[in-house]
């Protein structure tokens, strides 16, 4: 074992119920430096992670902590042992405020028994500044804070106690340019400081940006560790899925645009939306981008109804559409895919037949309501058949689903509504890169029926590679359109910041 | 998996039969059923809002408000028995609408909504009576609280229907299961494109039609109607719910397993009266069995 290493983790093994979610799960990582884990959804990545965080505990293998032999049996455990864990899912406060959050188990100091506000609240407020994030209160409530912020102040919980590993699950899904670059000068700092950072994600540019080493999984099993300087792109993915980089977004066969779908003028709509105009048409894909803060969800949100409508016109289908609430919009045969799949895109108590069939269920009853239940099965099981959605069956809880296959059925949904426009909103963010493609394959096939399709996006290559047109968005306004080849990186970030483009 | 009702129900038969050898008689196990219509129908209703998340702390007050209308149509106003019915009922169903309303459009808290329409219905039914109970002429309730069908008191018949609509409307209906749905998660099943409003409003009004039906039933078998009956009732009726595996966040509820619930909270005050323990007693050991029940509740749900 190298000096420097910190944590190693051997053959872990954890199963639930026979099914196997880690094999082999083996990792090495060492004083300051950013190690990466890789591996499609379901390899094991996330298990893994919350065995060494004492969230769950292994059936098998060995953890080693600085050479010694140790069992972590809670979060208690591993937050004594220096190892802190930043889910992707935030697991803060809303109604506490940004000092309180960071110091939630430790508030009241080393000894008394009463809470000092005043030392409290500077204490936060040195870590916020020693981490270039002064603009952020100690003092204010985490609710009101944008998602970005809240991952400072779950990262800076982290830091708040002497923290030797400090483990990120997807942290830029959430974020844009501008923030993502922060985070990274924040991760470099913790680097100096010999802090050893495991970066769990998806996006290849950022991995082969910020990390030393990388270390694969697949299927539950350790695949192999390699030095980021030592491997291409193309290589690690092949040793994750087998799949070629060119495969990675499908375009297929684009038919000819028809006839305008969706045309939206001057559209505002609360703070967040100024001055937004575009227009679909059919079997296009129009792609929307731009930073966090600029508008895109809650422009959409106004279109599909979910939000009030301040001022602006919308057509649908060449009539004017002013959506009053969802209801409307999905009758005249919009959809929307929302950004926050768990709480908003599907009911995750209920059954996959349930949420696939709740937006249209007319055409599952009888004339008195009775539900046609052996239609509805057969209905169902071929339309996820067709999304090669993976499941046991439809009776089952959709939260028994992998991510990548919750936003499958969240996608059924619409598809068995046939709605002749789907707004997709952030539809592969925390997917992994096989049901990735299957998604792209999915919009391909939805454009070539003739659908129009809008697809907001913070991830650049995903907008560069399936959309025909975007529109990016700065400030509430529409700052720009670009189509075919112009649609580049560099136009994207100067649109998305508001320098013109020439 | 989902047995666990149904052996409480089973434990506690054997053990009475065991306490008490009148308890397994024809007569007592009638009487038993017969005594717990009116919470069947109340918690049926109690049920749908449950589901949807919701709670209605109003209904025994309306069971007081219906029993209280179908006497006075009774005897003021000289309407027919079924026409008397009807009127609280739908009276019932009337006062439910408006609370639905509270709930869904100006969003109050259905804890609160529902607890000033408690306050409301009773002032309703001690205004209309006058705070007085009302005899019901002879040849009216009387005659449905005492009508038979075999052996079967028609009530008993007129519960085990109103049980199977409900039942049939949670499993095989559209409406049942978006009922269920917004429960699980109301801003998802909104963004789906349903309009919950319409969905909460009428699950309050069947609520409150449930409860005055409750009201009628307890007229039927006493054959007055009474401003003062039915005061706690609806804490009963969410018991039966609770025990019947229901969850009070919503999205979690079974029909027959309430059913059961009902009968189980009935089983265990018969038993008690049967062996002769002291009335205040008797509600310390109710209200135990009650957490017992739940824990068991809550115990195989988390191993399922």
């Amino acid at each position: 074992m190298p000096e420097n290493c910190c944590v190693q983790m051997k053959n872990i093994v954890k199963q639930y119920g026979g099914v196997y979610a880690l094999k082999d799960g083996c990792i090495r990582l060492e004083k300051g430096q950013i190690h990466a884990l890789m591996g499609e959804n379901g390899a094991g990545k996330s298990t893994m992670m919350k065995v060494l965080s004492g969230a769950i505990q292994r059936d098998g293998g060995e953890i080693y902590i600085d050479g010694a032999a140790v069992d972590i049996n809670s979060p208690l455990d591993s937050k004594r042992l220096g190892i802190s864990i930043v889910y992707q899912e935030f697991v803060l406060a809303p109604d506490l405020t940004v000092a309180e959050n960071i110091y939630i188990d430790h508030l009241t100091g080393t000894r008394g028994t009463l809470i000092n506000w005043r030392s409290l609240n500077r204490k936060a407020q040195l870590l916020l500044d020693s981490l270039s994030f002064s603009n952020i209160k100690a003092g204010t409530q985490v609710g009101r804070l944008s998602v970005a912020y809240q991952q400072v102040v779950e990262i800076c919980k982290s830091l708040s106690r002497n923290t030797k590993v400090l483990v990120l699950d997807e942290p830029t899904a959430v974020l844009t340019f501008n923030e993502i670059e922060k985070l990274f000068e924040l991760l470099e700092t913790l680097k100096r400081q010999g802090v050893c950072i495991v970066y769990v994600s998806h996006r290849m540019e950022e991995i082969f940006r910020i990390c030393d080493k990388v270390t694969i999984l697949k299927d539950g099993e350790f695949i192999g560790e390699h030095n980021i300087a030592d491997i291409t792109k193309e290589q690690l993915i092949n040793s994750m899925v087998g799949r070629e980089l060119k495969d990675l977004f499908p375009r297929g066969e684009r038919i000819e645009p028809g006839g305008e779908v969706l045309r939206v003028e001057n559209l505002s709509s609360g703070a967040m939306v100024n001055n937004v105009s575009f227009s679909l048409r059919e079997g296009e894909v129009l792609g929307v981008y731009g930073l966090v803060g600029a508008g895109r969800t809650e422009a959409m949100q106004a279109v599909y109804g979910a939000a009030k409508r301040d001022g602006g016109t919308v057509a649908f289908r060449g009539k004017p559409a002013a959506f009053k609430s969802p209801g409307h919009a999905v009758r005249a045969g919009l959809g929307m895919l929302p950004e926050d799949r768990k709480a908003q895109g599907v009911l995750l108590k209920q059954s996959i037949r349930v949420n696939t069939t709740i937006s249209r269920m007319g055409a599952v009853c009888n004339t008195g309501g009775f539900l046609k239940k052996r239609q509805e099965a057969k209905m169902v099981r071929e339309l996820l058949d067709e999304l090669s959605v993976r499941y046991a069956d439809i009776e089952n809880d959709v939260s028994s689903l992998s991510g990548g296959n919750q936003q499958k059925v969240s996608i059924a949904k619409w598809l068995f509504s046939q709605c002749s426009c789907i707004i997709f909103d952030e539809p592969t963010r925390g997917v992994d890169v096989g049901a990735k493609v299957e998604i792209y394959k999915i919009i391909n096939k939805l454009v070539t029926q003739g659908v129009g399709v809008i697809v907001i996006s913070s991830e650049m290559l995903e907008i560069i590679g399936i959309c025909d047109r975007v529109v990016v968005m700065q400030g509430g306004a529409v700052t720009g359109e670009l189509s075919g080849g112009d649609i580049t990186e560099s136009n994207l970030i100067r649109l998305a910041m508001g320098i013109q483009s020439c | 998996m989902e047995y666990s009702t149904i052996i409480m129900l089973v434990v506690l038969i054997v053990v009475s039969s065991l306490i008490s050898d009148k308890f397994f008689t024809l007569g007592n196990i009638l009487n038993l059923l017969r005594q717990n219509v009116g919470l069947v129908v109340m918690s049926m209703g109690m049920l749908f809002v449950i589901l949807t998340g919701g709670i209605d702390l109003s209904v025994g007050a309306m069971s007081a408000f219906g029993s209280v209308i179908v006497a006075t149509c009774l005897v003021s106003f000289g309407f027919g028995t079924v026409i008397s019915i009807v009127v609280a009922v739908l009276s019932g169903m009337v006062l439910g609408l408006f609370t639905g309303l509270l709930v869904a459009y100006v969003k109050m808290a259905p804890f609160i909504a529902t607890l000033s329409m408690m306050t409301i219905s009773r002032g309703f039914a001690y205004m209309i009576s006058n705070g007085s109970p009302i005899q019901t002429p002879i040849g009216t309730m009387n005659v449905i609280g005492t009508a038979r069908v075999g052996v079967f008191p028609a009530l008993i018949l007129f519960a085990a229907v109103v049980v199977a609509i409900f039942f049939i409307v949670h499993k095989y209906t559209a409406f049942g299961r978006i009922v269920i749905a917004v429960g699980s998660n109301s801003q998802a099943v909104q963004l789906a494109g349903i309009q919950i409003k319409r969905y909460l409003v009428v699950v309050y009004a069947i609520s409150g039609l449930c409860a005055a039906m409750a009201g009628v039933v307890s007229a039927t078998r006493t054959y007055i109607g009474s401003p003062s009956i039915g005061t706690s009732m609806e804490l009963d009726a969410i018991a039966s719910v609770v025990i019947g595996g229901a969850s009070l966040s919503g999205g979690r509820g079974f029909v027959l397993r309430t059913v059961v619930g009902v009968i189980i909270l009935g089983l265990i005050s018969n038993i008690m009266n049967l062996v002769g323990v002291p009335p205040y007693p008797q509600e310390v050991i109710k209200g135990l069995i009650i957490i017992a029940a739940v824990c068991v509740q809550g115990f195989t749900k988390r191993t399922v």
